[in-house]
């Protein structure tokens, strides 16, 4: 079994998707350390609170799946401009370690309030995608799967023409290189942290929107995608949007070959230990804290 | 320092508001309130709040209030043993209730013991709980639910059908546990052809499930809780599988109840130690008053502490005192109706109850059989 092409295609495809998944998911943390030098702590919140603010309009407002994604995505970017201009913002000249609690903060208020307005018992989500598969030369494709791969290369697309070409997007750039000269040549800051926070939220809920019909939802599932980002963006390098995708779907697929050819205890150990080999062999990452397109 | 942090603040919101006075009988329990089980910790506090709520309808208990407290442990060894310390000092309980999760569970035994105040395990499965009480040396440990070896007897017997099975678990106590015990007990031509343990968080079984898809086991024996169970037979569908899933799958959980209803786990079955559905008189009660209240039928946990409260409160009553050695004493010779059947315990204190063998047909869940323990 271990031999047969169709078993390790299969492994494959799961790693592809799985791991576009992980720099979807990750790309936000990416985003706001690259850009603003800082650590959110409440990433996974912001995920989760996607995801569950996917189900609010769905099953409250009795939207469609597709409308429900794109009224909570602009939800999040208002979520993440606020938490931007709250959080953030007042902390910017003062100590790494203000945002980092702020954010803490912000999670531990935003878990518990889901945990008080939906209650601790898992929910679910369907997407008409959920229970579609297709089979190509016996490798299963699973629709909500490959909505994550299609989701992924439009945000990441869209992400990169944003930087690239719009004038907040190029402030954005210029932030990453250097702050103080932003202020000299006037570039409000505070707006282009706003924005950062609103990029950030709206992928990260996307992540959540996209990734959490193939899952459950509860109060806490933040915390495994949290564990999976910091990976992903240690392992690519700390800010690096484009190490954050290569570093996601290569442990996408080292954590498939593990789990498919050895077993799942295995495969649970790999984000940490190339994580763990990463920081001591090179600490910057794989490609370094940039942001460059 | 992260998740420890929230761990602690969300203990502090979700129980700051339990106010006790000093005469009142109270109840300590360890359970999760935050992480993936912390559904289970709510039919703990459900069960164990209308419990003593029926009892205080009726005057109480020697007509002293019954109160219940609740510490989180998120299921872990370490926070378990915590939340039993904080509530042993601080909230100076009289009784304490068993943890979801055996491993918590099997950790705060011997704070009971030190203690010297009963501990009534009413929802963990590890046979060890069994081996090391009354007889086998913590007299203050009581078990009202069949353990792991109990149920692994009947669901070994069982398996006899098959050529080959998989085996899927939790990676606790639990979980490698259960299944060392299904395993010893297996017919020799049962052929074993993979075994994983994931961890309790886990929620993606795609490596699992293609390496099951090409090995094409007969069943696939499974033993992991209800919210892991679920995202399992969520994903077992999209690869349009139809091994049936065997041993200990929780198919009776409210959380997997549409997973069930598709029709497409049909022929599964699991051996429990308890279902909702079960239709007699004393547990349709019982039943009735919790979805009255709570809006959702009882879960196995929710029953448990329910059952362990009742169980604690008759033996106060015999003891005519909350005096922990009396009541011990009294706890040993219990011999009252409880929902399953008579609640009486053996010489290590583990009650002789029954067991739910339990049938999955057209798109249902139905209990097929009560199994006595032989």
């Amino acid at each position: 079994m271990a031999t047969d092409p169709v078993f390790l295609a299969q492994l494959a495809a799961n790693g592809f998707s799985v791991g576009l998944g992980y720099a979807l998911a990750a790309v936000g943390l990416a985003l706001i350390f690259g850009i603003l030098g800082q650590v959110n702590f409440a990433h996974g919140e912001l995920y989760m609170l996607g995801a569950f603010l996917l189900f609010w309009a769905m099953k409250q407002l009795g939207l469609p799946y597709g409308i429900a994604a794109v009224l909570m995505a602009a939800l999040m970017a208002g979520f993440g401009a606020l938490l931007a201009h709250v959080v953030i913002v007042p902390n910017l000249d003062r100590g790494f370690e203000s945002v980092v609690l702020g954010t803490l903060a912000v999670g531990i208020i935003l878990q518990n309030a889901v945990r008080l307005g939906f209650g601790a018992t898992p929910l679910d989500v369907a997407s008409p995608l959920e229970s579609q598969a297709f089979e190509i030369g016996g490798v299963l494709l699973f629709g909500q799967r490959m909505l994550v791969c299609a989701t992924f290369l439009a945000a990441f697309s869209g992400l990169y023409a944003f930087l690239r070409y719009s004038e907040i997007g190029r402030a954005m750039r210029a932030m990453a290189q250097n702050r103080e000269a932003c202020v000299m040549v006037g570039i409000d800051v505070r707006r282009v942290t706003r924005w950062t926070g609103a990029l950030a939220a709206a992928l990260t809920g996307l992540a959540g929107v996209v990734i959490s019909p193939l899952f459950d939802l509860y109060p806490n599932m933040g915390t495994e995608v949290v564990i999976k980002s910091f990976a992903v963006v240690i392992i690519g390098g700390m800010g690096n949007i484009w190490g954050a995708a290569i570093a996601g779907v290569a442990l996408g697929l080292a954590e498939s070959y593990a789990g498919g050819l050895g077993n799942a205890a295995i495969r649970d150990g790999i984000a940490f230990i190339v994580m763990i080999a990463m920081l001591l062999a090179r600490p910057q990452g794989l490609f370094g804290r940039t942001v460059r397109v | 320092m992260h998740a420890s942090i929230k761990l602690m603040l969300s203990g502090i919101l979700a129980f700051a508001a339990v106010q006790t006075r000093a005469q009142d009988i109270k109840i300590g329990v360890a359970g999760p309130i935050t992480g993936p089980l912390a559904f289970l910790g709510q039919h703990i506090k459900w069960g164990g709040e209308l419990a003593a709520d029926e009892i205080n309808q009726k005057g109480g208990v020697l007509g002293r209030k019954l109160v219940f407290l609740m510490q989180d442990s998120a299921c872990r060894p370490a926070d378990g043993v915590a939340s039993a310390e904080k509530l042993l000092s601080q909230d100076r309980v009289d009784v304490m209730l068993g943890d979801v999760c055996s491993g918590s569970t099997i950790a705060i035994m011997p704070v009971m013991e030190k203690a010297q105040k009963p501990f009534i395990v009413t929802i963990s499965t590890h046979p060890d709980i069994t081996s090391k009480s009354g007889a086998g040396g913590n007299k203050w440990v009581f078990r009202t639910v069949a353990h792991d070896g109990m149920i692994a007897e009947v669901v070994a017997e069982r398996m006899k059908g098959f050529k080959s099975i998989a085996i899927v678990g939790e990676d606790t106590d639990y979980g490698r546990g259960a299944a060392r015990l299904m395993k010893e007990r297996l017919p020799a031509s049962v052929k074993i052809v993979s075994e994983d343990y994931l961890k309790q968080t886990e929620t993606d079984f795609l490596p699992v499930l293609t390496r099951i898809r090409a090995s094409k086991p007969d069943a696939l024996a499974t033993y992991v809780l209800d919210q892991q169970a679920s995202n399992l037979m969520k994903q077992y569908q999209q690869f349009g599988l139809t091994i049936p899933l065997v041993g200990r799958p929780p198919l009776g959980s409210g959380v997997v109840s549409e997973q069930v209803a598709s029709g497409k786990f049909d022929g599964s079955w699991t051996v429990y130690p308890y279902f909702d559905k079960f239709a007699e008189p004393k547990n349709q009660a019982f039943t009735r008053a919790y979805v009255q209240r709570y809006k959702q039928p009882p879960h196995y946990a929710g029953w448990g502490v329910y059952e362990g409260v009742q169980t604690y409160a008759d033996a106060v009553r015999r003891a005519g005192t909350t005096d922990p050695e009396k009541v011990r004493d009294a706890l040993a010779r219990s011999d009252f109706d409880a929902i399953l059947g008579p609640m009486r315990f053996d010489a290590n204190q583990q009650a002789r109850t029954r067991m739910m063998f339990i049938v999955v047909d057209k798109g249902a869940a139905t209990v097929k059989e009560l199994v006595a323990v032989k």
